[in-house]
């Protein structure tokens, strides 16, 4: 297990925050000067946006994985998103992208000043944690099962869904549609944030079976990310993002099947 | 989520450096969340027009308050009812004497003042669209009984 530092883990936590909201701007932005200023862009221009865009996101998993492995995930993930957020709402708001009500304003500062006393009055930083260990307890293992079988169930719903939308049918008419997304993003960012703490605290077969579940993790909130693409009300995905936070594999699937339908 | 997480997988609860401050923030971060989301847990039970006709009629009972003394009581009576009738006659019933009549007459013209300081509009306006507020929506059980409305 790395020394822990709360500090590196808050810094980098808002660094990862900050990244994920300019992956999201360089899809962004150009599409709002083109659509509301009507900026021509070039042909290579445009092209290099899109892996511009994968690249920053791929930096922001790197970043948010380093980050879980110095501090309490209790700390780094309320404090990345709330940089999401205040600087969702800088850049956005000024650039004139987005326009951000005065109760949404508001909520952001509470959001943020919340998080920036975390660290002061959450927990603190634990040396030396042995990760078997802390799963064998009794209560652990309860609740570490509860997350897998939240994770699995809504994510085989999630990718029942799928496949019903990719047999050609357009909207999902489901009782419980949102929330299954809510619960398979919710839990699997929840566990894979864990799990990549696990990385660093395991080896041989332990290592193995935590990046298997890190994997199904991310294969579970892909799904749930193609899928609030396309189904959930933008109002409604706001609020999860808020919890969940992957707007810039929204804007990547918006473009995907933007650039897919042309 | 995560804090529980925390707690139960990473053993948070031992290192925890103010309990009391821990929860107050982490409701501060749920009410946060709350005010950015677009949902609204009232804005079901909440009837937007009847508060507004409930600050009609409580602006006209403090008039007549302040006018008639202890006359304007029977009209509080009516609000606690949410009456319309009562709301849009603010007038305290007379007691049959033909001063109270001229008293009446002059109740009216207040009554009909009052109404006018709501926005500078006239009195037919200003029934008119509160008439059309009550016809549609939950509120429209107020309406009931008030078939001198235009009286």
């Amino acid at each position: 297990m790395m020394e822990q530092n709360v500090t590196y883990a808050s810094g980098l936590a808002a660094l990862g925050g900050c990244l994920q909201v300019l992956a999201i701007l360089i899809l962004a932005y150009p599409e709002f000067q083109k659509t509301q200023h009507n900026i021509k862009y070039s042909e290579r221009f445009e092209q290099i946006l899109v892996p511009l865009n994968i690249l920053c996101q791929i930096a922001v998993g790197l970043v948010n994985t380093v980050s879980t492995w110095y501090g309490p995930v209790s700390i780094v993930i309320p404090i990345r998103v709330s940089a999401q957020l205040i600087f969702n709402m800088l850049f956005f708001g000024k650039l004139g992208i987005e326009n951000f009500p005065k109760d949404v304003r508001v909520g952001t500062y509470i959001v943020v000043s919340g998080a920036l006393i975390l660290p002061i009055v959450g927990p603190t930083a634990q040396q030396g944690q042995n990760v078997v260990e802390l799963l064998e307890q009794p209560l652990s293992e309860f609740w570490t099962m509860i997350l897998f079988s939240l994770t699995a169930v809504s994510g085989f719903y999630c990718m029942r869904f799928i496949a019903t939308k990719s047999n050609g049918k357009k909207k999902l008419e489901h009782p419980y549609k949102f929330v299954i997304l809510l619960t398979a993003r919710v839990t699997s960012a929840v566990l894979s944030t864990s799990i990549s703490k696990f990385l660093v605290g395991t080896s041989g077969i332990g290592l193995l079976i935590t990046i298997c579940a890190f994997l199904a993790c991310s294969v579970v909130i892909t799904c749930v990310a193609i899928l609030q693409a396309t189904e959930v009300d933008q109002s409604v995905v706001s609020l999860q993002q808020v919890f969940i936070l992957n707007p810039s594999f929204f804007t990547l699937t918006h473009r995907l099947f933007h650039s897919s339908c042309r | 989520m995560n804090t529980i997480t925390g707690l139960i997988i990473w053993q948070d609860w031992l290192v925890i450096q103010s309990w009391g401050g821990y929860g107050v923030v982490m409701c501060q971060i749920l009410l946060g969340v709350y005010l950015i989301s677009s949902l609204d847990g009232y804005s079901h039970s909440a009837d937007s027009n009847y508060a507004l006709a409930q600050s009609i009629s409580i602006q006209l009972v403090k008039d007549k308050i302040r006018k008639n003394g202890n006359r304007g009581k029977s009209m509080i009576v009516g609000l606690a009812g949410g009456n319309i009738k009562t709301m849009m006659n603010a007038i305290p019933e007379d007691n049959g004497d033909e001063d109270d009549e001229e008293e009446d007459d002059e109740d009216d013209d207040f009554a009909s003042k009052s109404l006018i300081s709501f926005g500078g509009t006239t009195i037919d306006a200003l029934k008119d669209s509160i008439r059309s507020m009550f016809s549609y929506g939950s509120v429209h059980s107020y309406m009931q009984g008030s078939e001198d409305f235009d009286a």
